[in-house]
């Protein structure tokens, strides 16, 4: 047999040295604070699991949950109709909408690049990271609006149904999600003209970074459920 | 836990009665099951980041000790 256990980490021992932890109220001085504006791995070790990252897990956690529940709903619409899609609403472009998908996933290369720039330096190729993955992201949003209003055009429409308002309202919320996540991109590639992020003050960048990312990864999962089952 | 088990027998018989809840499909099910699984989620990054693993432990049958792998 060979059980599964959880294992708890090791216990300090008293000559391991100070402990890391700050104690405002203790014996332990806390440390000195840090410099270049707080928000840095300056001068002190790397972190697993530093603030933005701690943030950005529970930003993110209401995110999914928001989603699922959306999700949720337009399955429970879905499996209930005797039809799907209800006879007489024009189709969904598959085909366009698959290329948009690549559109929103190179954009995350992009992004991967930016924050491999932003690592060795490179503030040059930072800014041209970021650039395209505007671009990109920017992209999607208008072949999104062109595609919406052409399926306006052939009579699919909030209210012609729950087939339209399901379709507008997980898409839709997911492109205010592209749209809010653009407007921080582009407040960050701001920031990164003024020489941001190369002094090691790149917690705006890492956690924009991240919702990116999010953002990019929720929309092949809604392709899918929305477009292709 | 006999009460709970009891409530969960009678929800799965109502649902696969044939007089039962016809508007229930399994999306109520994942719609029910994603907030326990977007914590067990988060409590399972913040303890692997608090040092926290889990390992599967050998049970050496000579001298009765367990050893990790």
């Amino acid at each position: 047999m060979s059980p599964l256990v959880l294992e708890a980490p090791p216990k300090r021992r008293l000559d391991d040295g100070p402990p890391t932890r700050r104690h405002t109220n203790g014996r332990t001085p806390p440390p000195p604070p840090p410099t270049g504006g707080g928000d840095g791995d300056e001068g002190q070790q790397p972190r697993r699991l530093d603030n933005v990252r701690v943030a950005m897990l529970f930003l993110i956690a209401g995110e999914v949950m928001f989603f699922a529940a959306l999700v949720s709903g337009f399955f429970v619409l879905r499996l209930a109709a005797p039809l799907w899609p209800p006879p007489l609403q024009p189709r969904l472009p598959v085909l366009v909408t698959a290329f948009n998908t690549g559109i929103l996933l190179v954009s995350s290369l992009a992004m991967v690049g930016a924050a491999r720039a932003m690592r060795q330096g490179d503030g040059l190729r930072l800014r041209r990271g970021l650039i395209a993955t505007a671009v990109l992201g920017a992209l999607f949003l208008a072949i999104q609006g062109y595609e919406w209003t052409r399926l306006i055009h052939y009579g699919l429409t909030v209210s012609s149904g729950a087939y339209g308002a399901t379709f507008y309202t997980l898409i839709g919320a997911h492109a205010a999600h592209v749209v809010g996540a653009l407007v921080w991109l582009l407040v960050v590639l701001a920031m990164a003209q003024t020489g941001r992020f190369l002094d090691g003050r790149t917690a705006v960048l890492r956690a924009c970074a991240i919702y990116w990312h999010f953002v990019v990864a929720l929309w092949p999962v809604l392709y899918v459920a929305v477009y292709l089952v | 836990m006999t009460p709970a088990l009891g409530k969960l027998l009678a929800c799965a018989a109502c649902v696969s009665s044939a007089y039962g809840d016809k508007t229930f499909n399994w999306a109520y099910t994942a719609l029910m099951v994603v907030p326990f699984a977007v914590g067990a989620v988060v409590a399972a990054v913040l303890a692997w980041n608090a040092g926290y693993r889990l390992r599967w432990r050998r049970t050496n049958p000579m001298n009765e000790e367990t050893t990790t792998t």
